[in-house]
């Protein structure tokens, strides 16, 4: 028997080795150079004010115009190229609701005969084709022309206890007794089909009709009906997330492969591949709170949608980034949400944990192009130190942009080599707002240099004042500003932690007993409710703020709006600290007595993954978000202001120009004892030995 | 025969396979990694790296917690597992089954032993509960793994040796643990290898990524780097981790090979 030859084993593994590094290297997929189009000019169309519009196969669109007795025809460049003179007149426009171009042929909603009448193009001759089947209330929503068939869905008016218990309201889903027909242009047979909860239709294709619909036990769906074969696909869930669920009419742009829709209130076009049903992408905004029906239709790859009475033809490839790599994914860290506009994007979100993030970039995936962060979050720095990022130097506009920004956010921008490594898409930073008059009448001044300490104890002085209104809000979470704040001025010195000093302690002890929560919160609900007018709300919101002498604050606190109705019912009305002038601002206290500090302020910034394949398609994504950067000043981060500002405005101004980027060190490294302590559970000395001790091993391991 | 030695090869090609594609180019790829300046910048360093965590306070602190625990509560938990096993050994066959309640441990879910490790050890200041958690968790193991080599011993040779006049110490320092050598090896091994597991509970246990220093060990020095994205330090360690551990395996092989019968 011969001997095992371990050589030629080792020899047979190591090419094993080097073929398996080779396969794993070769499966690396190419990237695919993303395509764009020219931008095609938006259309106009000058016509009359628009009461009812339709668009046919070769982009003509027909109208019925206000004061107009006969349907205007428009080419694709919006010149009008005739009028059909229509048996009967259009009731000066206002006669028909509905217009779907057939084969030679109108269909309409008849407001007078009740029904659905079919116009003949060249002639004008109508013909009553389908009747309603009610004498009541009978409202038709979309109508499409598919197959020589007529699609359309109306409403009849319902019983209120029938409506309430076809709905189901806690998952968005209201029934008002929408039905499907489709009915046959030749023979004028009319048949209802089986589409239980139909919120819309439309045309997908030649054969083609995509329903729009709610299913008890799976939500949103959507399938589609072949009216060749007159069979229906499989549903498909949508995430009960989108705004697809609030669209108020939708289209089906057959050369993108997406459907085209208006958000919930906003007017804002949005697009999504319906195979895959989970990015939104905004694309258009048309300016208007509600698109109604039939004022939204899509033909050869543009959108036609009625805004004023007016017909405006925008090409959807202009407006809609789609890349063949799929979408741009974003990751993030909760708190911080992406809030940008997608912008024509196709983007979707994933919310992530910061460990998911730390392996990601250390097994180099290339599934996510994005990450959105706060720099609140301590792999923030660690991205920045170690080069985690690609650098955004070439994204056009972003030196105009940053170069308009404050100098530390510009600063915190960039890295030590000069890359740019992250976009700054906003800027947080607590601040005081207070109230000179009050705050004399109370014994408080906080117009020069204030200490923490001392704010404490003007706190603490208000705050047991023998009085049922205490005159100061005040947020418990200003201990863990503070804690930044010493951190980020004082807290590492030559890369040594320095928490044993006389300045920490000065702080930690005012800061002790910070867990009473002051503010009369309840009752500016309670006075809310009574309040009958918008007159009245304002009074009750202006009297709740007039009452507070000063308090700490965050960005969101100054732009929030209070005062919103429950049930949209009864008078409603918003405000903000903003909105009220009788409010002065100023920065944070000062750990040490009359040192200049600067405020912790934190970044919420996008970073473009180095590994991503899309890496292309995300720099443009970014660049669009730059240009609107540039577009809109914000009192938060420019550093010049052009526009008019409130006083108020102002001094946020001042106070945000006076800040720096705070990047995060781990909550555990000190957060815990520090926290611990202020709950009373360990004493002064413990929580400084232990932070020293872990601040320590984190600066120097 | 060559064709006898073509169908050995092929036939240890698939798991060959599976430790090229999960053990072997990862571990290259972690020496690639600690020879760099970091993952995106590529810059080759050599050496730079392994002196750098060499130099480093806390990593000298964390090798000398991790030797310590594998010096001194390794030895303890294999032998407090022979001995358990000797006894359980002894005992009648009903009473064996008493060997199930050492697996217990190992079904219990580590967040609640530590809780219950909390209340037993308020305001230790020392590595007892780390250990002790550590020997909490293994011990059932070990003692199964012993008890089951007892087990295949052939009671002839017992037989045979005390007609020669052997008894106690003698018979298990002359049979039994000769004997039984390889699973002591394999548990002191396991035992190695499931130091470095008690990360879990040690993290748990002192609630963060930084315990008290006699209980910072690599894992801490390795999982802190990972969040700081210092995988070369990470690497660096790493590397140095298993060369440490490559020498134990080598030691108890030689071991195995003198005395093993």
């Amino acid at each position: 028997m011969g001997r095992f030859d371990i050589h030629r084993l080792f020899f047979t593994f190591g090419m094993l080795v080097l073929f398996s590094t080779l396969v794993l290297c070769g499966c690396k997929k190419k990237e695919k150079e993303p395509q764009r189009a020219e931008k095609v000019p938006d259309v106009q169309y000058e016509t009359g004010k628009v009461t009812a519009f339709c668009v046919d196969a070769q982009g003509k669109i027909y109208t019925c115009e206000e004061g107009v007795e006969n349907i205007n025809v428009y080419d694709a460049d919006g010149k009008k190229l005739s009028a059909i003179a229509v048996e009967g007149g259009t009731g000066a426009g206002s006669r028909y609701s509905v217009l779907c171009a057939g084969k030679d042929a109108l269909y309409v909603s008849d407001s007078v005969e009740m029904g659905i009448v079919k116009i003949d193009i060249s002639t004008g001759a109508r013909e009553l084709i389908y009747a309603t089947p009610t004498q009541g209330y009978w409202n038709l929503l979309d109508m499409v022309v598919c197959n020589d068939s007529l699609f359309f869905m109306y409403r009849i008016l319902l019983d209120y206890a029938d409506q309430q218990m076809m709905s189901d309201i806690e998952a968005g889903y209201s029934y008002y007794g929408e039905t499907v027909v489709c009915l046959d242009t030749g023979t004028k047979e009319a048949k209802e089909l089986e589409v239980s909860g139909v919120k819309r239709l439309c045309k997908k294709s030649e054969n083609e009709v995509l329903f729009f619909a709610y299913e008890q036990d799976q939500g949103f769906v959507y399938r589609v009906y072949d009216a060749k074969k007159k069979t229906y696909s499989a549903e498909y869930e949508a995430d009960p997330e989108l705004n697809l669920r609030w669209s108020s009419v939708m289209a089906f742009d057959d050369n993108i492969k997406r459907l085209i829709y208006p958000a919930a209130n906003d007017g804002q076009l949005r697009a999504i591949d319906i195979t895959k049903l989970e990015s939104e992408i905004d694309f258009y905004n048309t300016g208007l709170s509600y698109l109604g029906t039939n004022s939204l239709q899509c033909v050869n790859g543009c959108t036609y949608f009625a805004v004023d009475g007016k017909v405006t033809k925008i090409d959807n490839s202009s407006y809609i980034k789609i890349t063949e790599n799929g979408p741009l994914k974003i990751m993030f860290i909760e708190p911080v949400y992406p809030s940008a506009e997608a912008m024509g994007h196709e983007v979707v979100t994933k919310k992530s944990e910061t460990e998911e993030i730390a392996m990601k970039l250390l097994a180099g995936d290339s599934d996510y192009d994005l990450l959105f962060l706060s720099s609140n979050d301590p792999i923030a720095e660690q991205i920045r130190r170690t080069g985690a990022f690609e650098p955004l130097n070439a994204i056009e506009g972003i030196e105009t942009y940053l170069g308009s920004c404050f100098d530390y956010i510009k600063e915190a921008a960039t890295a030590e080599n000069g890359a740019i490594w992250m976009l700054p898409y906003e800027i947080d930073t607590r601040l005081l707002v207070y109230q000179p008059e009050l705050c004399k009448k109370y014994g408080v001044n906080l117009s020069g240099d204030l200490t923490y300490p001392e704010y404490i104890r003007y706190r603490d002085l208000l705050a047991e004042l023998d009085s049922e209104e205490k005159p100061v809000f005040y947020s418990r979470l200003v201990w863990w500003t503070a804690l930044s704040q010493y951190i980020m001025n004082y807290g590492v010195v030559n890369g040594e932690a320095q928490f044993d000093t006389q300045q920490f302690r000065t702080l930690a002890l005012s800061l002790k007993n910070l867990d009473r929560l002051y503010g009369g919160f309840e009752k500016l609900i309670q006075d809310f409710s009574t309040a009958k007018t918008d007159e009245e709300l304002w009074e009750v919101v202006q009297g709740y703020y007039k009452s507070y002498a000063f308090g700490d604050v965050e960005k969101r606190e100054l732009e929030q709006k209070v005062g919103i109705r429950s049930n949209n019912i009864g008078p409603s009305f918003t405000a903000g600290l903003m909105d009220f002038d009788f409010f002065e601002v100023r920065k944070l206290p000062a750990i040490a007595e009359g040192a200049d500090e600067k405020s912790p302020a934190y970044a919420y910034f996008y970073v473009i993954n180095p590994n991503s394949k899309r890496k292309k398609e995300a720099m443009e994504y970014l660049a669009d978000i730059t240009g609107t950067l540039i577009q809109n000043e914000s009192i938060y981060r420019t550093k010049k202001l052009t526009g008019e500002y409130s006083k108020f405005e102002k001094q946020v101004h001042e106070v945000y120009a006076d800040a720096e980027i705070y990047f995060a060190y781990p909550e555990d490294v000190y957060g815990a004892e520090y926290l611990y302590y202020i709950k009373g559970m360990i004493d002064l000395d413990e929580m400084i030995r232990e932070a020293q001790r872990k601040f320590t091993i984190y600066l120097k391991e | 025969m060559k064709k006898y030695l073509r169908k050995c090869r092929l036939l240890l090609l698939p798991s060959l396979l599976g430790i090229a594609v999960f053990y072997v180019i990862p571990y290259l790829r972690v020496i690639y990694y600690s020879m760099i300046e970091n993952q995106f910048s590529r810059r080759f360093v050599g050496l730079e790296n392994y002196q750098k965590v060499l130099s480093n306070t806390y990593f000298q602190l964390a090798q000398k917690n991790s030797l310590l625990l594998i010096l001194v509560a390794v030895p303890i938990l294999v032998a407090a597992a022979l001995v358990i096993s000797i006894l359980l050994n002894r005992l009648q066959r009903k009473w064996r089954l008493l060997r199930i309640a050492f697996v217990f441990p190992m079904l219990v879910p580590t967040a609640s032993i530590v809780l219950v490790w909390r209340t037993v050890f308020v305001g230790s200041k020392s590595v007892l509960p780390i250990y002790g958690l550590f020997w909490y968790k293994n011990l059932g193991l070990l003692v199964i793994l012993i008890s089951a080599a007892f087990s295949t011993l052939d009671a002839s040779v017992f037989e045979a040796a005390r007609l020669e006049g052997a008894s106690g110490l003698v018979l298990h320092r002359k049979i039994t643990l000769p004997l039984i050598f390889p699973t002591l090896l394999f548990t002191v091994l396991l035992g190695v290898v499931y130091s470095y597991k008690v990360f879990r509970e040690s993290f748990l246990y002192y609630g963060g990524a930084y315990p008290p220093d006699h209980s910072y060990t690599l894992q801490y020095y390795m999982n802190n780097h990972f969040l700081k994205l210092n995988y070369q330090n990470l690497a660096s360690a790493a590397v140095m981790t298993s060369l440490i551990l490559y020498v134990i395996v080598w030691v108890g092989v030689k071991l195995q090979r003198k005395y093993a019968v």
